[in-house]
């Protein structure tokens, strides 16, 4: 009788495991069947033409492509230094307050909605009330909640590789009269510079699937990049519009969009967890 | 500075120093004079507070979180009497060399890059002649033959007897003055420890050279003068026939002799 | 004359990251203050109606759409993700389980739209010809399943989509506690001649902080989660008690109107974000506690 128990809950436990892996294939193969199909079909135009009124097929995610390019370019600017920096302070500073502090914050909003960061960034730069930029809604503020949410990620992400640097080398370095600038920029980074690279590609592989944020403080658009101050195309809000829209059309094109965003946030983890063993899904 | 101290061949001198970590005292008021141009080795059981009191002398004890010192360290350094918390750290770990237990050279870096980078970063040589002085430094180590074809392969390379030699001609390319080593033989076989020794001795001509060890017998081998340390203090320092020979203190001869290995009184 | 050196320099850059946080608080408070200027907080808080045509904003029917649509997904996550992390532990070659591990750990990258695209149009549809079909026909005595609605879109649906995001966060938790149990107690549990499976019971009640851990961590993601979850809810604010009911919640709300609204209706939009806000603080400050709690357990 025990032993049936026991044979029942190990199978139900594998089961368990088995269940998670099937949306993740119906995904893959709904979004290839659905998606990859017409990307097969006309490459050229997917990947360069703009979107089509309703009912009309054909037409592209090319608008979309380049807002996103656009808005995770303006993100990593603005949270890559801060990100790094952060990480390379706390990891060399560990002990001290400010690095104490740090590391609790990183902690707190790495967990926080995105759509409240979205929400923030909207009202503190584009609100009449501020006025900073009085503009409405606009592809700046999408592109700095985008950098505000990669940052506690790579912060603590740099932080556990430049720690994992044994205390020998750093002593080393000092001991050869180098300076804290020396120590850092040619001894400690270069020798984390695969870990720093991996961190960054976790920060933006969770800023690219994102798309509460950019809803809230950028709005829609189904046009090219115009201008920093106007709403910007982006993969995730047009897969979220032409998903939710009853056009086939638009929803194939949801699909096939879906499929290189995958791809390329799937890559873009799969790299990072090739780079360093380090389990990324951190509290 | 340094007024009132006979540096009659002497290069370093410590004045009751202090030091602890947190709550914990473990450098509890030590004061030794270090000899010119010999080399002296520190040793006595774990926990006596060996490596603090060599990495007090070269300040790399400023990296460690709470950690308090008081106390005056005078070197000699370039003719001069100078206190070491006046200096300027950089230029003082530059003159006082340091070899660790483990051998740390920089992973990322290739053999000869791992020699030169000390002396590039602190423009000590000029670019043009920095290969030289690499070769130079390595031959001085003993490490060239061994190495000279491999200078662009990475450090880590090395076997750990070759790195050891590599941080040491790292070291050496600092033209430093005094030669701190931490146990730098820990962990190599016999070959590789008998080279170490030889160079330490060899060093001595030119340097001034200080050594923690945790064996009597390496001690015996290389040093002029032994300094035994016990708990946090000084418990005897002579030339080293007489500390092995006769020790005036019934503490160093246990220890020689092996009674008290390890355990620090508390 | 303070000397610049690279410390301070990063010090800053440091300082500016902690001001995100205040930056955060402050910025969701500022924006609702006009509205709470017009709208007492507790009026709003506790307002049994949602209507954006009759100017009627009240928050209580977010709210419990969102607890129970969170609670919902919890409750399918928290099994799997329990059975899911002993299976790769305890049940699997470990060279096996570090390539599944991998998967798993790729399941949380995956982006909550692509997810929603996949409820909005593939599990929807198929779970109200296969499941839903069914229990509006045979089990529509239950109050759980009963439903004037005959919909794709509802709370169960949401909490289904919901509970696959969260779980590999869940998962990776319990699976570093487990990793963490000592090796004496899973001898002592052997050597009282338990079975594989009896020792991994031992084993999750030795866990059990983590576990906790492990289920704030869900929630905090299972409440914060706007986009998928607006995708398939049914965005219908109600009180029904039915599972094939739509529902709406604190974030579908915000992302279904905060682009286009103006004047009191965005304050109020910015008032349920600072509701959603101070549950997803106070969610996450109890986890880093009860996570802390849980690792200095085990390591004491």
């Amino acid at each position: 009788m025990r032993r049936v128990k026991a044979l029942f809950y190990s199978s139900l436990s594998l089961l368990c495991l088995l269940l998670l892996f099937i949306p993740l294939i119906w995904i893959l193969v709904e979004a290839t069947v659905r998606g990859g199909y017409y990307i097969l079909e006309r490459p050229l135009e997917f990947f360069t033409d703009i979107g089509r009124p309703p009912g009309i097929p054909g037409g592209g995610i090319g608008h979309a492509l380049q807002g996103s390019l656009y808005l995770l370019a303006m993100a990593l600017l603005i949270g890559a230094p801060l990100g790094t920096l952060t990480g390379i302070y706390t990891a060399e500073r560990r002990n001290s307050i400010i690095a104490k502090i740090s590391r609790f914050v990183s902690d707190v909003i790495v967990e926080f909605p995105t759509i409240i960061v979205g929400i923030v960034a909207y009202l503190t730069l584009a609100s009449r009330i501020t006025g900073i930029f009085n503009t409405g809604p606009a592809a700046l503020i999408a592109s700095f909640s985008l950098g505000l949410i990669m940052v506690p990620i790579t912060a603590r992400s740099v932080e556990a590789t430049l720690i994992s640097i044994s205390n020998e080398i750093r002593e080393g370095a000092y001991s050869l009269g180098l300076k804290d600038r020396q120590v850092l920029f040619r001894i400690l980074i270069p020798i984390a510079k695969s870990g720093i690279v991996t961190a960054l590609l976790i920060g933006l592989a969770k800023i690219a699937g994102e798309s509460a944020p950019i809803i809230v403080s950028n709005g829609i658009s189904n046009f090219w990049f115009s201008n920093w101050t106007e709403p910007a195309a982006s993969i995730p809000v047009l897969i979220y519009v032409y998903g939710l829209s009853p056009f086939n059309e638009w929803q194939t094109l949801a699909w096939a969009a879906s499929l290189i965003l995958l791809l390329l946030v799937l890559g873009l983890g799969f790299l990072a967890r090739m780079v360093t063993k380090e389990v990324w899904v951190r509290v | 500075m340094g007024k009132g101290l006979s540096f009659d061949k002497k290069a370093i001198i410590i004045k009751d120093l202090h030091l602890s970590i947190g709550n914990k005292e473990i450098i509890k008021g030590m004061s030794i004079e270090f000899p010119l141009k010999a080399i002296t080795a520190i040793i006595g059981p774990s926990g006596s507070g060996k490596t603090l009191l060599l990495k007090s002398i070269n300040r790399l004890v400023d990296l460690i979180p709470n950690l308090k010192s008081f106390g005056e360290i005078f070197v000699i350094l370039d003719g001069e009497v100078k206190e070491v918390h006046s200096l300027d750290p950089s230029y003082l770990r530059r003159k006082v060399g340091y070899v660790f237990q483990n051998p740390n050279p920089f992973p990322h870096l290739s053999i000869l890059e791992n020699v030169i980078i000390g002396a590039k970063l602190n423009s000590l040589v000029k670019k043009k002649d920095l290969v030289k002085w690499a070769k130079e430094k390595l031959e001085e180590a003993g490490l060239w033959e061994e190495v000279k074809d491999r200078l662009k392969e990475p450090a880590w390379k090395l076997s750990g007897g070759q790195q050891q030699r590599l941080c040491i001609a790292r070291m050496l390319a600092l033209k430093p003055e005094i030669i701190l080593l931490d146990e730098p033989t820990t962990g190599l076989d016999i070959y590789n420890t008998k080279r170490i020794e030889e160079l330490m001795v060899q060093l001595k001509e030119n340097y001034t050279v200080i050594a923690v060890t945790h064996s009597v017998d390496q001690a015996a081998r290389i040093a002029d003068y032994i300094a035994f340390l016990y708990d946090g203090r000084l418990i005897e320092f002579d030339v080293t026939s007489r500390i092995l020979k006769s020790p005036s203190k019934e503490l160093t001869e246990k220890f020689i002799t092996g009674r008290v290995l390890d355990g620090v009184r508390r | 004359m303070i000397k610049i050196t690279t410390f301070y320099i990063l010090a800053f850059f440091t300082l500016l990251t902690i001001l995100i946080l205040p930056f955060y608080i402050g910025g969701i408070l500022y924006g609702s203050r006009e509205f709470y200027e017009r709208i007492s907080f507790l009026d709003f808080l506790l307002g049994k109606e949602w209507s954006l045509p009759e100017q009627k904003y009240g928050a209580l029917p977010a709210i419990y759409g969102t607890l129970i649509v969170a609670a919902l997904a919890l409750l399918i996550a928290m099994p799997i993700s329990i059975g899911g992390a002993i299976a790769l532990i305890e049940f699997l070659p470990k060279r096996l389980s570090d390539k599944l591990g991998i998967i798993v750990d790729l399941i949380a990258v995956i982006p909550s739209v692509v997810v929603g695209l996949w409820g909005l149009l593939a599990l929807g549809p198929f779970l109200k010809n296969n499941l839903y079909s069914f229990l509006s026909e045979n089990l529509s005595f239950i109050p759980l399943f009963q439903s004037s609605f005959f919909t794709s879109y509802n709370k169960l649906t949401a909490s289904l989509v919901l509970a696959y995001m969260i779980s590999p966060f869940a998962l990776a938790v319990i699976k570093e506690n487990l990793k963490l149990v000592p090796w004496s107690i899973k001898e002592a549990a052997y050597s009282l001649g338990l079975n594989h499976w009896e020792v991994v019971r031992v084993m999750l009640s030795y866990i059990k902080p983590g576990i906790l851990a492990a289920f704030m961590i869900a929630l905090g993601r299972a409440v914060a989660e706007a986009v998928a979850v607006s995708m398939v809810i049914g965005n219908t604010c109600s009180f029904s008690f039915s599972l094939l009911d739509p529902a709406c919640t604190l974030s579908t709300l915000i992302i279904n109107n905060f682009a286009e609204a103006t004047g009191i209706e965005a304050s109020a939009l910015i008032g349920l974000g600072f509701v959603l806000f101070i549950l997803a603080l106070t969610l996450v400050i109890l986890t880093r506690f009860i996570y802390i709690k849980a690792l200095g357990g085990y390591l004491r």
